[in-house]
């Protein structure tokens, strides 16, 4: 995608205009969306992206340019443009040392073979062929129950090819196959229609949705869809509630995860910033990020400044052992680069995000969680939320809530908001279940959106405020 | 892009056998500075980049594909490819490429005689900011006063994590094998300033931006005063109890919240048959004070355009007239779908498949003094979660907010934090009590709106009356 030579010299150009480091991120995206809607090809749409980041970084200032060009006279320019910004730079002495010899694009070891790329031309991976699959998955939504009123089936396919180059010598490559498949449902009894998905994902080729069953996506999907439509409102109080296991991990994710990434660490924007060492959740929780699991949608062999991936464990036993940590974070603090600089796409500067992150299992059974609540909430289910840096406020949607009364499951509710403080939530979790899954999704923060997963068991939080209007 | 590249894929489009091309082509240039509390500019990005997206019939059918690089072989692959993509497709007979022959276009395969429109006198020029290392030290000076400003204005900053400012360019062109070839320019630059501020345990952070066509109309002040203000307010903010009361939202707030719920004017979502408001044309859907319309001419908007996506010209609509639903946003498809007429609403990017959306909302004031609205309600400055927290099909919402009460003199009693509110957004329509006389702009500019208060939505919390 880029020679090693026109590399070499935009990056010894870099130097020359003091840079104390810089590196040069090029990527080549292959993308396909297929969607059926009632049983019908809705849209089939392909493309490719193609372009390159060139970071400069003046001891821990970081300019940043972007180009679809990949000609020598194109990047330099680039370079010489970037550079104007660091007025400084005009009585910078230009780096005394050069690039060290690149023999080389090495390329990354690969700890995640996949199958049925965008590259494949097998008959099993054809347009014909993903299309049939996805008119199953489609009928299964439609046929679930009579009150499915619209299904749809997606397929996201993507295959993204990265070299890396930097000052130090690095020069090494990744190919990235992601496979992402969704089912939507729209249920309707003639006056309310409610819509609820399932989705499921991973770093592989299309080969990966052998191993899963579309039926069961597709049924979840409008089991989901069916249960919210026959759902009362849900009350608004304060109560005590059993975060879903799977996809409630989203709450850890946002409320404290993103506040242990090094953007938000190294200014001072998080409330764990010189809590390092110190107890911020309850001694019962243990959470990690792993970018290393098989074949998982938030996994990487190398991060996007090329360093190897690495499993990181963030709270031990709810002490705080480590943040994540791009380069910029560790010059800025010190703390070491943990392998979890990543970005959409060529248009970001990296920066350290989660990958795959979970809480790791506890003794409890579900049933004993259920059983310990006289009135509360199970959030079996969860829709998007945010997190308010700075503070760790955050906000959670229900998708699919059931009350709890007397130690059991009771009606399920709808429209309800889960609101709080991602530190004090850490500290009232009572019960780890042992029942520990997990989800997928793409998460929006600094350096764009990337694939992650989330992952817990069940929770049970002594008190979180519920927001609805029943 | 140079119009011999538009010519090409058209003229391959044309001997590939398609019955209609679109090409679209966007490029977008932005500078973006900020610091982070340390006094200095931490990181600049400079970004520059274009992509082209074609959508080609062929057999009634649809083919869409794009492409980041601009050489020729790629663009002819990205047209390949569309043409391939087509033949998966069910057909749809009413998607064609028409728009053309109302705007000066000519009716055959055309390729030249591209009408050019551009919207130039709305690309503001300031001619001390042409030298760009002036402008660059212009963008560092102001990023860098409004990091001092906040820390300075307050004793209790205990961190400035988010300041900068931004120049963003876009240019876009629209061609197709009727003739059309629409170019226009938009520029803005956006200042974004935010304060954390701590007393004792609690801790408090607002952050406010303001867009502006010209650097020098940038409003710092704004964002110092905005996000000073309502962090510190929201350090003395608590619950209030859990009930039922009047609300007004912000222009804001309300913007975002007819965002969520656009698809009521959505003719795509009535085609796909989850707009509620589908079968609801020329029938009351709203309180009938209420009057929206949208008004992509209207020159104070941000969001100013001349033409729409498929380069149909724009003209100002209505939407709801005195409770009134009136019009739904069409395009080429849906109007010939539906048989009406197309009102110039298209929206597709250069990589996705057509659809419609508004542009510049106007909510028409109402009689009400705005002294007189916020007695004895709820004023919301900010919601959270809110794409996550709605569901468009239903109109059921819950989001976290904050704000202020007010009592029954319009005096404010209590800053509100660590609650939410509830409602559903096409009951809401109809629960308006007052619409205020005066007309603000949200701060990204393309949504405009009086107060509105709105009666009986659920507030919820962890205390109780």
């Amino acid at each position: 995608m880029l020679s090693l030579n026109v590399a070499q010299n935009v990056l010894s150009s870099a130097l020359d205009k003091g840079a104390t480091f810089a590196d040069i991120f090029v990527e080549k995206n292959r993308s396909l969306l297929i969607k059926t809607l009632n049983g019908k090809v809705d849209k089939l749409e392909t493309g490719t992206d193609f372009g390159i980041g060139v970071r400069l970084i003046f001891g821990t200032k970081v300019l940043y340019g972007i180009t679809n060009s990949c000609e020598e006279h194109e990047l330099l320019t680039l370079v010489n443009s970037i550079a104007l910004f660091e007025k400084a730079s005009v009585c910078n002495k230009p780096q005394q040392r050069g690039i060290p010899p690149i023999p080389t694009i090495t390329r990354a070891l690969n700890q995640h073979p996949s199958s049925g790329g965008l590259d494949s031309h097998k008959s099993e991976h054809s347009y014909d062929y993903k299309i049939e699959r996805l008119l199953q998955m489609d009928q299964t939504v439609q046929k679930a129950h009579s009150r499915i009123s619209q299904a749809q089936a997606q397929l996201l396919q993507r295959l993204q090819n990265v070299a890396i180059f930097n000052s130090e010598g690095l020069a090494i490559s990744d190919e990235r196959h992601y496979t992402r498949l969704t089912a939507f449902a729209v249920a309707s009894d003639g006056k309310e229609q409610t819509v609820a998905s399932k989705s499921l994902g991973a770093l592989d080729g299309f080969d990966y949705t052998n191993h899963i069953s579309l039926d069961a996506l597709g049924e979840e999907a409008a089991r989901k869809a069916v249960t919210i439509l026959n759902a009362k409102l849900c009350p608004a109080e304060k109560m005590p509630v059993i975060l879903g296991n799977g996809f409630g991990g989203v709450i850890f994710h946002e409320a404290c995860g993103h506040l242990l990434e090094s953007a938000a660490v190294e200014k001072q924007a998080s409330i764990f910033t010189d809590k390092m060492d110190n107890i911020i959740a309850s001694p019962i929780i243990n959470a990690i990020d792993d970018g290393t699991i098989k074949n998982a949608w938030g996994s990487i062999n190398i991060d996007d400044e090329g360093m190897a991936s690495s499993r990181l464990e963030l709270i031990r036993e709810g002490k705080l052992v480590n943040f994540m940590m791009d380069l910029v974070g560790h010059l800025k603090t010190g703390y070491a680069r943990t392998g979890s600089a990543r970005r959409e796409s060529y248009r970001f500067p990296p920066a350290a995000r989660m990958r795959n992150t979970f809480i790791a299992p506890g003794s409890h059974s579900f049933e004993e969680m259920i059983t310990s609540i006289d009135y509360g909430l199970w959030a079996k289910n969860f829709g998007g939320g945010s997190v308010q840096p700075g503070t760790g406020d955050f906000n959670f949607v229900v998708e699919e809530g059931h009350l709890i009364r007397n130690g059991k499951i009771a009606e399920a509710v709808k429209g309800a908001t889960l609101i709080g403080n991602g530190a004090e939530v850490l500290k009232n979790i009572s019960m780890v279940g042992c029942d520990l899954d997990s989800g997928v999704g793409i998460c929006g923060s600094v350096s764009g959106s990337v694939p992650v997963t989330v992952g817990q068991p069940s929770l049970k939080v002594d008190a979180i405020v519920v927001g609805g209007r029943g | 892009m140079k119009t011999e590249l538009c010519e090409h894929i058209l003229k391959r489009a044309k001997d590939k056998e398609t019955t209609g091309c679109e090409l679209l082509w966007r490029r977008d240039e932005s500078i973006a500075m900020k610091s982070a509390g340390e006094g200095k500019i931490n990181s600049v990005t400079h970004s520059n980049r274009a992509v082209v997206g074609v959508r080609i019939i062929k057999d009634h059918r649809v083919g869409i594909s794009y492409s980041e690089a601009m050489d020729v072989e790629s663009l002819d692959c990205m047209l390949d490819e569309a043409i391939n993509n087509s033949r998966f497709l069910d057909s749809k007979e009413y998607e064609v490429i028409d728009v053309g022959s109302d705007s000066g276009g000519i009716n055959s395969f055309g390729l030249m005689n591209f009408s050019e429109l551009n919207n130039d006198e709305l690309f503001a020029k300031e001619s001390e900011w042409d030298n760009q290392e002036a402008l660059l030290q212009k963008m560092q000076e102001m990023t860098l006063f409004m990091e001092s400003e906040i820390r300075a204005r307050s004793a209790l900053v205990s961190s400035i994590p988010y300041n900068s400012v931004n120049k963003v360019i876009s240019e876009f062109v629209v061609a197709n094998s009727l003739g059309i070839h629409r170019q226009s320019r938009r520029k803005f630059y956006t200042a974004h300033t935010g304060a954390v501020l701590k007393r004792s345990n609690t801790i408090a952070g607002f952050w406010e931006n303001h867009l502006s066509r010209r650097l020098r109309d940038v409003d710092l002040e704004y964002c110092l005063k905005q996000s000073l203000q309502r962090a510190n307010d929201i350090l003395d903010a608590r619950p209030i109890p859990t009930g039922n009361y009047q609300v007004v939202f912000s222009p804001e707030t309300l913007g975002t919240l007819f965002d969520c719920f656009s698809i009521i004017f959505s003719s795509k979502a009535s085609l796909e048959g989850h707009n509620p408001f589908k079968d609801k044309l020329g029938t009351s859907v709203a309180n009938q004070e209420l009057t929206i319309s949208d008004r992509p001419l209207y020159p104070a908007g941000l969001a100013y355009s001349l033409f729409d996506d498929e380069g149909m010209m724009r003209k100002d609509m209505p939407l709801i007239e005195r409770g009134i639903l009136k019009n739904f946003y069409f395009n080429s498809a849906t109007a010939r779908y539906f048989k009406s007429k197309n009102n110039g609403f298209a929206r597709r990017s250069p990589r996705g498949a057509l659809d419609v959306s508004g542009q510049q909302q106007y909510i028409s004031p109402g009689r009400e003094n705005n002294s007189n609205l916020l007695n004895d309600c709820f004023y919301i400055i900010k919601l959270e979660g809110i794409h996550a927290g709605a569901n468009p099909v239903s109109g059921e919402f819950s989001f976290p907010a904050q704000g202020y009460l007010y009592n029954s003199r319009g005096e404010v009693t209590q800053s509100v934090r660590s609650v939410t509110v509830a409602g559903n957004f096409y009951q809401m329509l109809s629960q308006i009590e007052a619409i205020g006389n005066q007309v603000e702009r949200s701060s990204t500019g393309d949504f405009f709106a009086p107060k509105i208060r709105f009666k009986g939505l659920k507030i919820g919390s962890d205390t109780k009356n």
